[in-house]
């Protein structure tokens, strides 16, 4: 069966999207059959990575919660961009987008949906096109969707920046996964600086939230440049944030749901 | 410590001031050498027209006597017997007045030997007379204006005097040598006692008898008048003494002395001269030159009384066997005057010079030392790591950067530099701050409860586990 990974962070701006995004890439590129759905309603982003234009998408996440359509319809097939990089890759990477519509982002936040509806769409989700792994990117802070979210997850994919605001808004988090029993968090520090320090870092971190840290992602100019453009880990296999996503995934591979 | 802020602008002042203090001694050297020399140049310029004039003035007495020498010997039947008739008086004032029309300064004598004189004389008078003496009637000197002799018996002036001509230096040298001579100097009672030189020529029968001594006088007041009517600069003195050191003539209005007696040896040596710079460049002269025989042209300068002084001395009429001198001395407070003002005007062009010299000095040090003082503060700011401005002089820097030379390029690394050390330092902070991981638990705790205590919360932590369950469930179904 399927892991479900949900990939948060407390504040906006970590990067969530972005790793997210490669994180599924790499996957794929493994041979997973990997699904990713963008729950970040209010601001969503992740197709753009895929080059997925929302007048491309006849339904997205909305539409399901709405009962507009099958989950699955809202799935689209992105494994292009996979096998662009690595033509012999054997797997597929689907996603459900947010809608980008204004009307329907405006709803959402008015009118709110059914959240045990998500879990659903999730399962079926996962069920019907029979993924190795499910990314959830979720919308920043602490929400009922996003405590569905981790409450649900087989892994918790904490995203922070090493500054004293993420530090505290990852410990309300850290401790509310804890209540919900989330059998197993990690944690990504991303944009940190000077990497020579990066292991006392990562230890510091790992003491005290009592959480594993699968690796630090250093702030640099190129990610800056390509990363919200490009899937920035096909294009670069050596780089520090490859090699850190890859220490995820290797962490992801070997939970045991 | 020394400042380069008062070692720079020092070094400048002192190089300019020595720049314009040399410059202003090469102008100042200059210009006296050029006052010299003018004053050399000027010292020949008058003594060549002087000479002239002065040869004009000797040269013109000896033509006339030779003239009339001539023409008595011409005319052997001319008796001079009696100088004193009149028909031969009145054709000599026709003949004088139709020959000698030259110069006023002109006279002719006649002298027989039976001691009779007449004189025809236009020197300095307000109309020219004749002068008859007789040696054997008393030697009373009759003046007679021209024009009026023979109209009237009275004569315009009698002369007291026990007149003989045969008595005279002239006389007595012209028979004894028996050509044309020129006499020593000596006091002329034709002329009232001024100091004259004659020229004399006698004249012969065929017996060798002597008929008549021909003269004509060098008037030295006259010579003397017209060194006194030259052009000469302040204080520049002019005047003639024989080789003896006697005086003779000056540019100066003073009289010669004759001394009561009518002889040479009475005349005043130059030595003795009333006049100081006379009296001076005679000493001078016997002094640098050995004597008062100057055979030729001599230019040197001396220190007198009153100054360092310029003369130019020279031999005169040597052709006349006068063995006259004269000399131009010209004192440099005449020159100064010249001089000075032009060493003014050096020393405030070189004054002006100086200040502008030094306006620029101090404008290229400030230039040069700003630069150097805002780098040496800028670096003393950032050993105290005082990185803001003040104390940092970030925006003299920056000005600085703009400059287009080594001074901008040493501004632009500093700046450079600055802003790397701030970079590093805020980097530095960062990575402090990156691994204060500190948490408020409180806090935390507080917001936990709060998520914690709502009923969603309650509820899904009741069924996140079930959840879970269902789907772990539902995968292996």
């Amino acid at each position: 069966m399927g892991k479900l990974v949900v990939v948060h962070s407390f504040r906006g701006g970590t990067g969530k999207s972005n790793i997210t995004a490669n994180l599924a890439a790499l996957l794929a590129c493994q041979g997973n059959r990997v699904g990713i759905v963008d729950t970040d309603i209010q601001s969503p982003g992740i197709h753009a990575l895929f080059n997925l234009a929302p007048e491309h998408f006849k339904f997205a996440l909305n539409d399901y919660l709405w009962k507009r359509c099958r989950v699955e319809e809202a799935a689209y097939d992105v494994s292009d961009i996979v096998l662009q990089h690595q033509p012999d890759a054997h797997g597929r990477l689907y996603l459900i987008p947010a809608s980008m519509r204004t009307g329907e982002i405006t709803r959402i936040l008015q009118e709110g949906y059914d959240v045990g509806l998500l879990n659903n769409g999730f399962q079926q989700f996962m069920e019907r096109l029979e993924l190795d792994y499910l990314l959830i990117d979720t919308h920043p802070g602490v929400n009922e969707e996003t405590l569905l979210s981790a409450a649900i997850s087989d892994v918790l994919l904490l995203i922070l920046r090493p500054d004293r605001q993420d530090y505290q808004g990852t410990a309300i988090m850290v401790e509310l996964a804890r209540q919900l029993d989330v059998p197993h968090m990690l944690m990504l520090i991303n944009k940190a600086i000077n990497q020579k320090d990066f292991a006392a870092l990562e230890q510091r971190v790992a003491s005290i939230y009592g959480v594993e840290v699968a690796g630090v992602i250093p702030l640099t100019e190129e990610i800056a440049v390509l990363g919200s453009t490009d899937l920035f880990c096909l294009l670069h296999p050596g780089h520090a944030m490859t090699k850190a996503l890859l220490s995820v995934i290797g962490q992801i591979t070997q939970t045991h749901p | 410590m020394n400042s380069i802020r008062l070692l720079f602008p020092l070094i400048f002042a002192l190089e300019i001031v020595l720049a314009v203090s040399l410059t202003a001694a090469i102008g100042y050297n200059s210009q006296m050498r050029e006052a010299r020399e003018t004053a050399a140049q000027f010292l020949v310029l008058i003594s060549g027209m002087i000479e002239d004039q002065l040869d004009r003035h000797l040269s013109t007495p000896s033509s006339l006597v030779r003239n009339y020498a001539k023409e008595a010997q011409k005319r052997p039947g001319q008796r001079f017997v009696d100088l004193l008739k009149p028909p031969l008086v009145r054709h000599m004032i026709e003949s004088f007045q139709t020959q000698v029309h030259v110069s006023r300064g002109m006279n002719l004598s006649f002298a027989n030997p039976a001691g009779q004189n007449l004189m025809l004389d236009r020197r300095g008078y307000s109309k020219p007379v004749v002068k008859l003496s007789d040696a054997g009637k008393g030697g009373a000197i009759y003046w007679y204006p021209f024009a009026a002799y023979g109209n009237s018996r009275e004569a315009e002036e009698v002369q007291r005097v026990d007149y003989d001509p045969r008595k005279q230096p002239y006389y007595i040298a012209a028979v004894s040598e028996r050509q044309a001579i020129v006499s020593s100097i000596y006091f002329s009672p034709l002329v009232k006692g001024e100091p004259v030189v004659t020229v004399a020529e006698p004249v012969y029968d065929a017996q060798g008898q002597l008929r008549v001594v021909v003269s004509s006088d060098i008037d030295l007041r006259l010579i003397s008048i017209y060194l006194q009517g030259l052009r000469l600069p302040d204080s520049a003195v002019v005047f003639m003494f024989d080789a003896d050191g006697y005086f003779i003539a000056s540019s100066l209005r003073q009289a010669v002395d004759p001394g009561g007696q009518a002889a040479k040896r009475n005349l005043p040596s130059i030595l003795d001269n009333r006049n100081p710079t006379i009296r001076s460049t005679a000493e001078s002269i016997r002094k640098q030159l050995g004597s008062f025989y100057i055979p030729e042209p001599k230019q040197f300068q001396f220190d007198g009384v009153d100054g360092r002084h310029y003369a130019y001395v020279t031999p005169l009429a040597g052709k006349f066997g006068l063995n006259w001198k004269f000399a131009v001395v010209i004192p440099e407070t005449g020159l100064i005057d010249n001089l000075l003002q032009g060493i003014h005007s050096t020393v405030w062009v070189s004054l002006a010079l100086l200040v502008v010299a030094i306006a620029v000095g101090l404008l290229t040090a400030a230039w040069m030392i700003n630069p150097i003082l805002t780098m040496g503060a800028v670096a003393s700011a950032v050993e105290k790591n005082e990185m803001t401005e003040p104390p940092l002089p970030a925006s003299q820097l920056r000005r600085d950067t703009r400059r287009r030379n080594e001074f901008g390029q040493l501004a632009q690394v500093f700046l450079r530099m600055i802003n790397e050390i701030k970079a590093r330092q805020s980097l530095l902070e960062a990575q402090l701050e990156q691994l204060r991981v500190e948490i408020d638990h409180e806090h935390t705790h507080t917001q936990v409860q709060q998520i914690a205590s709502t009923e969603f919360f309650r509820n899904l932590q009741a069924k996140s586990k079930r959840l879970r369950e269902e789907r772990v469930r539902s995968a292996h179904t």
